[in-house]
């Protein structure tokens, strides 16, 4: 009915558009979240016009279209008008619902079809498993973070703290010394489900959910509370008691800001805070990997942020073979060790990570390579990755229960039980809508 | 019948249609088409694309009845929308009262009262977390110095009271313009008059001003009351998102993250349907008690 009069709108506006666009260069549309004020704008612009001059058959075509969320919805919207642009920046939590989805065509497709050999295997692991779905590798990844362990160093000497934890119990001990020392806040954490939360399971070889969170099938149940998490979540509440850790707030705003003025000595944060970090921050900073359970062997990898790009369906070819080219203009090992320095944000093959090793990069900025060395651990199935419906929902679910874990209205196991018991029915609701 | 009185008025019954169309048009299109939409949304679970669409019934609704932490939302909200409106509407009337009688003349501090109406619900959010975050909010340091224990971010009771205060900050200066059109309204023979009685400004205020600012009082607590239910999303979303713990998770708030963020439309369109009902069922309990004390003379 409906839906069929549209379809030939759209097919008869696409005739349309093709006819004028091939007698020039083809134009592939890219929405994206990076504002053009900011610097990750600004660095995405210079990529787009440099591939735009090193070539004349495609054209980049940037359009911002606000926040992560914005750019999702804009692009739902715009698939179900028909007028899809050819790749979009999606963020963590969305990405289930495009992988699911049957509005994206996979990338390794496009790329093959366009002629590139991509040596998949040379891309770090767990930056491309979050994106690989039944084989195929849905989207490129584009920008990729995971969380370290930020410290005051000044803090450290002041307090007497000689040696960097290593480990929750060092940590511990050197919360103890900073607030001897007077810090009111010793240890905090940006990002709450994903650091304090998702990253401890990830590292500790615990699982999230069942099914290998959610990767074999989003048909799954959380079972964190039935974890060492609980443990981890007790040792936290313990630490606010003692006034070890204070709470931030939500996002990344709060913990930064602590950081810098210097009332937090030690903030669990996404290696992309280097950013905010090293132009705020008038002290002597450092960072180290995440901590790890004294008596945990074999750490794994950690877990990403971030978003990767995917390629919507019902375009011409002309408009792939563009965005493929695109993507092997990014891929490539210069590209990606100017995007590693520029934005801060990992490297996702290999080749660029050897490329910064030799020309020294990380003689002068020691802290880039420890994302890198932490998610090129060996993974579980409890590390691949997370791919489970309404993420959303469930975060803010875990966020609500964390502060009232913190608040001391829950025990962690209460706490742990009942993000478990409210977020299970959003899963299998969710795998209800892609079966 | 009386349709033929209304012959009289109008010639044929084209042209009445035709005048109303264009009005009726635009209702039909951004209203009630995107409301009928979100009622069949509701009875369905989906992907945001729309290619599976499973015929849910009611279950939608139900997983939100059965949910206590729903329960509290709905509980959450009436606290929220009644301290809003309260805050709001006090405050205007108060500061409409000071203008009317001091500020008389002052268009510049008039005007300057209008502000707030202008900015963005989630930019006055942010406005307010950056004078009240307690990590780095100027007036929270301050409140911290004089010993307050002030914790927004895990103190479910400040955190609301942020919000309100918020949400109230905007809808301030709506209020206070109509108040002050209300009062600029009311002969100033009367008041003379009551104040060669005897009365004083006090009695004045509750004796002859309140009772002719009713009809304006009681479109402000309507308008106020829907401004409090389905506008202050922003708000919660810069400020707390629904933090700590749920103790602002307004029932608007949780439709806008559901459907916005969450791309779960099936729960966000049967939570608008819910929001809606009691908007509906507020508005009617005010026409049907608190109108009946309005004054239109």
């Amino acid at each position: 009915m409906k839906n069929g009069s549209i379809g030939l709108f759209v097919a008869g506006a696409m005739l349309a558009l093709s006819s004028t666009t091939a007698l020039a260069t083809t134009q592939v549309h890219f929405w994206h979240a990076f504002s053009p004020d900011i610097k990750l704008g600004k660095v995405l612009a210079g990529y787009a016009e440099a591939f735009n001059a090193s070539q004349d058959d495609y054209e980049i075509v940037l359009t911002y279209k606000g926040t992560y969320d914005d750019t999702i919805n804009a692009t739902i919207a715009a698939v179900r008008a028909g007028k899809q642009p050819a790749i979009a920046q999606v963020h963590g939590p969305a990405v289930p619902t495009l992988i699911f989805s049957d509005a994206v065509v996979p990338v390794d497709q496009v790329m093959a079809d366009a002629g590139y050999t991509i040596e998949w295997e040379r891309f770090i692991e767990p930056v491309m498993a979050m994106y690989q779905f039944e084989g195929k590798q849905m989207a490129m990844p584009f920008n990729t973070s995971t969380p370290l362990m930020w410290y005051n160093a000044d803090a450290f000497e002041k307090a007497g703290v000689a040696e960097v934890p290593a480990s929750w119990d060092d940590l511990e001990a050197a919360a103890r010394k900073l607030k001897d020392a007077g810090y009111a806040c010793p240890v905090t954490s940006s990002w709450q489900e994903w650091v304090v939360l998702k990253n401890y399971t990830f590292v500790e070889d615990q699982p999230f959910a069942t099914k290998a969170n959610g990767m074999q099938d989003p048909d799954a149940e959380l079972t964190f509370n039935k974890t060492r998490f609980v443990d981890h979540l007790d040792r936290i509440q313990g630490w606010i008691k003692d006034g070890l850790y204070e709470y931030q707030g939500r996002q990344w705003t709060g913990a930064h800001q602590a950081f810098y003025n210097q009332r937090c000595a030690v903030m669990l944060e996404s290696s992309a805070g280097f950013g905010g970090i090293s132009q705020n921050a008038k002290f002597d900073f450092s960072a180290t990997l995440l901590p790890v359970e004294a008596d945990n062997e074999t750490p794994r990898n950690s877990l990403i942020g971030g978003a990767g790009l995917f390629l919507m369906k019902g375009l011409d070819k002309p408009v792939y073979d563009g965005a493929a080219a695109f993507f092997n203009f990014l891929a490539s090992p210069e590209m990606q060790y100017d995007w590693h320095q520029n934005s801060g944000y990992v490297p996702i093959t290999v080749d660029a990570y050897e490329l910064a090793k030799e020309k020294g990069y990380y003689d002068e900025f020691p802290h880039q390579e420890l994302a890198i060395k932490q998610l090129m651990r060996a993974p579980s199935d409890n590390t691949r990755g997370i791919r489970l419906g309404y993420m959303v929902q469930v975060d803010e679910i875990i966020n609500e229960e964390l502060e009232n874990v913190w608040s001391m209205k829950k025990s962690a196991q209460e706490a742990a039980d009942d993000m478990v018991r409210r977020g299970n029915p959003l899963l299998s609701r969710f795998a209800k809508t892609v079966e | 019948m009386s349709g033929r009185d209304k012959k009289v008025v109008f010639k044929g019954r084209v042209l009445p249609w035709l005048l109303l169309a264009p009005q009726l048009a635009v209702l039909a299109v951004f209203f009630f088409w995107p409301a009928g939409e979100g009622i069949v949304q509701a009875f369905f679970l989906s992907d945001p694309f729309f290619n599976t669409m499973i015929f849910v019934g009611f279950d939608n609704f139900r997983d939100l009845v059965t949910s206590p932490e729903y329960w509290d939302s709905i509980r959450v909200t009436l606290v929220f929308s009644l301290a809003t409106t309260a805050t709001a509407m006090g405050l205007a009337l108060a500061l409409a009262v000071a203008a009317d009688r001091v500020l008389h003349g002052s268009m510049v501090l008039r005007s300057l009262v209008i502000w707030p109406y202008a900015v963005a619900p989630a930019i006055a959010g942010m406005l307010w977390l950056f004078l009240f975050h307690p990590a780095f909010g100027v007036l929270a340091l301050a409140l911290r110095e004089l010993g307050i224990d002030w914790d927004p971010l895990l103190d479910g009771t400040d955190a609301m009271v942020l919000i309100v205060a918020a949400a109230a900050w905007k809808q301030v200066s709506y209020n206070f313009v109509f108040f002050f059109a209300g009062l600029q309204m009311i002969p100033r023979s009367l008041i003379e008059a009551a104040a060669i009685d005897g009365a004083g400004p006090l009695r004045r205020l509750r004796d002859i001003v309140l009772p002719l600012l009713s009809a304006t009082s009681f479109f402000l607590l309507v308008m106020n009351v829907i401004y409090a239910f389905f506008d202050t999303f922003g708000i919660v979303d810069a400020v707390t998102e629904g933090g700590p713990g749920g103790a602002t998770r307004i029932l608007v708030y949780k439709v806008y993250k559901d459907g916005f963020q969450a791309q779960d439309y099936g729960s966000s369109a049967a939570q608008s349907i819910v929001l809606m009902a009691i908007v509906i069922v507020l508005t009617f309990l005010q026409f049907r008690y608190v109108e009946r004390r309005v004054n239109y003379a």
